[in-house]
């Protein structure tokens, strides 16, 4: 029987997206701000457009030149609160199906980086 | 990415109904980050193509025995052609499922999967390795 349940690295990008939407990461800093307005003329989703519920401004956000700069500051401030309180990550598949590239290797990558280490059997990342 | 306005993923999906997989699911997350997955199987194999945040990669499971451990195209480049490039834009990834496919069924689905299976868990950990150094 197949499975039937979205990829968990798609849930931990939902998890990043409402992060974005309740944090202080500000969205609209200049360079970004920039081609949104060449881009889009002007129709820039704002931080509080996010807090009030519209995380899918972000989609667009995805196509712009620079968006994955952007992405790597909002994944690590994500990261960041999760160090900083100290706590395990559950690791969604085993190491060995880290695909090269993805936004979870960068994540596994990030918290090595922070003195994080696989326990549990590789089920979980553990400061 | 969406999967559902990409001409090379209708195609690579027309390649997978000829070769008898079937439309398992299609999701389009829009409120987060366009994400998308498109999934087909025949019961013994599932392939699936996913945009999770911006990166598009595609991955195949042996769903009959281990339908949540999914291999990506990499790996299976790794398993059955040798080792290159660890990370492999789309086209290069469909591109080597298209050409191998009677390979990837063979190693996935006979008699020969146990060993595959051993060897494609023991690659993955090779590539954390030499892209973590540390972690394992």
């Amino acid at each position: 029987m197949a499975p039937k349940s979205v990829p968990k690295t798609c849930n931990t990008s939902k998890r990043i997206a409402n992060w974005i939407a309740s944090s202080e990461f500000n969205l609209e800093r200049p360079p970004l701000a920039r081609t949104w307005n060449k881009r889009f003329r002007g129709s820039r989703p704002s931080q509080s457009a996010a807090k009030d519920g519209a995380p899918h401004a972000l989609i667009v956000l995805t196509k712009i030149k620079g968006w994955a700069t952007r992405q790597e500051a909002a994944e690590t401030g994500f990261l960041d609160e999760i160090v900083a309180n100290g706590s395990p990550v559950e690791l969604s598949n085993s190491l060995d199906e880290m695909q090269p590239g993805s936004w979870w290797e960068f994540e596994v990558k990030y918290l090595t980086s922070k003195g994080y280490t696989p326990g549990c059997n590789g089920k979980r990342l553990i400061p | 990415m969406d999967l559902e306005g990409s001409d090379i993923i209708k195609d690579f999906e027309t390649f997978l109904h000829e070769r008898g997989l079937v439309l398992q699911e299609r999701l389009f997350d829009q409120e987060t980050f366009g994400n998308s997955l498109l999934q087909c199987g025949n019961g013994v194999l599932a392939v699936r193509v996913v945009s999770d945040r911006g990166v598009c990669s595609i991955t195949v499971a042996e769903s009959e025995v281990q339908p949540r451990k999914w291999y990506d195209a990499a790996l299976l480049r790794d398993l059955l052609v040798g080792q290159g490039d660890d990370v492999l834009p789309l086209v290069e990834q469909i591109e080597f499922l298209r050409k191998n496919w009677d390979g990837v069924v063979q190693c996935l689905a006979s008699e020969r999967r146990e060993e595959s299976r051993k060897k494609l868990v023991q690659l993955g950990l090779e590539r954390v390795r030499r892209r973590i150094p540390g972690l394992l």
